[in-house]
Formats: structure tokens, C-alpha cells, sequence
């Protein structure tokens, strides 16, 4: 201990909270007799195991648990992803079917010519509607196709 | 010596004859137990030993050892701190004063209490300063902290012990 600086301590200590060095302890603790050389012995002999144990076995606690843990979670999101990915594709691709026949079939029960002819044209000859009854381009022939394809 | 894997052993065992004692008053000041102390101090020192050869000589070995000890001791009252709030949280008594028994004499349990409730880096910094007598200076190169920062943490480190003993008369 240096006398000087450690009065200088105090006097810093005395400026911050006046009247607080003088209740200050200056005792430090001491470790039980023997204490130090048992605990050298104790860290050499964690050296010397794992010297002779060559490698250090894998540590599943901190690196090894993590990168797992990562592997497993990525896995998990991109499983997610592409089953969300597959069962909507399947969806989007069913949806216009289903809501096609649904459709037809409301055309049907309602029994709006305007409506099936719509969807014949357009399913099956890929023709536009047009309006009016003038407006059917293809001839004699084209009355028949649409009823075969109807009934 | 210490790279000399034929002199290794013997130059350690001086190493920690050097520095053990001291290295144990800075764990002790900042854990409280002795059994805690023990502990880290044992991984002080394996640590030291595994890594000797990596140490580059931009400071002295002890100010490297020194280092080690101060992160190590951080990081372990971060883990227990963590550690007492779920035993909180459950129900459990923390077990702070283990050891007590071992030290009779060394420290009123009032002054034990107040150190013990500062910040774990105020309560470093305090211990350097008023039982190692380190100057700003030597602290900030072992910590990395300006001298400013250290200077604020040891202002209210005292304060904060001055607050505490005011509320706690012997």
C-alpha cells in the first residue's frame, strides 16, 4: 500500500460523500490455509486430463446446439413455406374449375341461355361473346356444335 | 518458458504463485464466496493456460491475466444475476452468504451488502481504485474504458455506498 495515493483515495472518496472514509474497511478476505497450492494441483490436473484426453468432446451446450438448432429452424420455415406453397397452388389451380362448375351449374338451374352460351364459346372455341344475335360469325353449321356440346 | 511445452508446467506454476492472491481479492470483492471465487479462479487460470501461446506481449502477462479474470468474473455475475431472478421467480432463497463462515472477520455483512449492491462494473471499478489503489490511468488500459467513464463509475459507486450505509446504520 502506498500511503500517499491511498490517502489521495480518500480524500477523493471524502469530496464525493463527506464523512463516508472513515467507515470504509480496508480488510480483504483470506483464503483457508493450504487453499492456493490444492487449487493449483486442481487447475493442473484439468490441464493434464485434457492433454490426455486428445480432443475435447463436443460441447452440445453452446456452437454445436446452436448450429443445429438453426438447421432445424430453417428446415422447418422452408417446410412450412412450401407446404402453404403446394396446398395454395393446389387451391389456386382447383379454383377456377370449381367455381366454373359452380357457375355452370347456376347458368343451368337458372337457365340463362346468355349465360351457357357464354361458357361454351369461351371454353370451348374460345370465341367472345358478342352482343346481340346478329352477332354470331360462323355460319350454319355452328347451332349444332353448340347443342351437341350443350346436351 | 510458457511456450516451452517442456517448461510450461514449472513457468505456470509461477505465473499463479505471482498473481493467485491477488487475482483471488478481485474475484472474491466482486463474487462475495468463497466458493464462487474458487471456481472462477480455476477457469482463470485454465483459460490462461490454453491460450498462453496466443498472448502477444502488448501488455504485460499479469495485465493479460488480469483481463481474462475481470471478464470472466463479469460474465459469471451476469450468468448468476440471471440465474437469481428465475429462483426469485420460483420461490427459492438465493445462497449469497455460503461462505460467510469461512471469513468470520474480514467484513461487517452491512459493508458485504453494500458492495454487493452496486452494478457489477462499479463495484470492479471501486475495488480497483480504493483496495488496489490503481490510478485512472492503469485502469483504463485494463479495461478499455476512457478514463472519464471510470471516473463517473467510481463517483457513483461511492455515492451509491454512502446511500446505502445512510439507510443501513450498524
Amino acid at each position: 500500500m502506498n500511503p500517499q495515493e491511498h490517502q489521495s483515495i480518500r480524500d477523493e472518496i471524502e469530496r464525493i460523500a463527506p464523512g463516508l472514509s472513515s467507515r470504509l474497511p480496508r480488510e480483504e478476505p483470506i483464503p483457508p490455509v493450504d487453499y492456493f497450492a490444492g487449487m493449483q494441483n486442481r487447475v493442473l490436473a484439468k490441464v493434464r486430463e485434457r492433454s490426455l484426453g486428445g480432443a475435447r468432446p463436443v460441447r452440445i451446450g453452446t456452437p454445436f446446439l446452436r448450429a443445429a438448432a438453426a438447421i432445424t429452424l430453417l428446415a422447418v420455415v422452408l417446410g412450412g413455406w412450401w407446404t402453404y406453397r403446394s396446398a395454395s397452388g393446389e387451391k389456386l389451380a382447383a379454383l377456377p374449375t370449381e367455381s366454373m362448375a359452380a357457375w355452370l351449374e347456376d347458368a343451368l338451374c337458372e337457365a340463362d341461355e346468355d349465360l351457357l352460351l357464354e361458357y361454351v364459346l369461351d371454353e370451348h372455341y374460345e370465341l367472345p361473346l358478342l352482343d346481340g344475335a346478329d352477332a354470331f360469325p360462323l355460319g350454319d353449321d355452328f347451332p349444332d356444335l353448340l347443342e351437341e356440346d350443350l346436351f | 518458458m510458457l511456450r516451452d511445452p517442456d517448461q510450461k508446467e514449472n513457468a505456470f506454476r509461477h505465473l499463479m504463485d505471482a498473481s493467485q492472491e491477488r487475482l483471488y481479492r478481485l474475484v472474491h470483492r466482486m463474487t462475495g464466496n468463497h466458493e464462487d471465487t474458487d471456481d472462477l479462479l480455476q477457469e482463470i487460470f485454465l483459460k490462461a493456460w490454453l491460450h498462453v501461446d496466443r498472448f502477444a506481449g502488448n501488455s504485460t502477462l499479469f495485465t493479460w491475466l488480469y483481463r481474462i479474470a475481470v471478464n470472466e468474473t463479469l460474465h459469471f455475475l451476469e450468468r448468476r444475476s440471471r440465474k437469481r431472478i428465475v429462483d426469485l421467480d420460483l420461490g427459492a432463497v438465493p445462497d449469497r452468504t455460503q461462505s460467510e463462515t469461512e471469513f468470520p472477520a474480514w467484513r461487517e455483512k452491512t459493508w458485504q451488502d453494500a458492495l454487493s449492491a452496486l452494478p457489477p462494473r462499479q463495484r470492479l471499478v471501486f475495488g480497483l481504485r480504493y483496495y488496489e489503489e490503481m490510478d485512472y490511468r492503469q485502469m483504463a488500459g485494463l479495461l478499455q474504458l476512457s478514463e472519464g467513464a471510470l471516473k463517473a463509475s467510481f463517483h457513483h459507486a461511492v455515492k451509491k455506498i454512502r446511500h446505502y450505509l445512510e439507510r443501513h446504520p450498524d
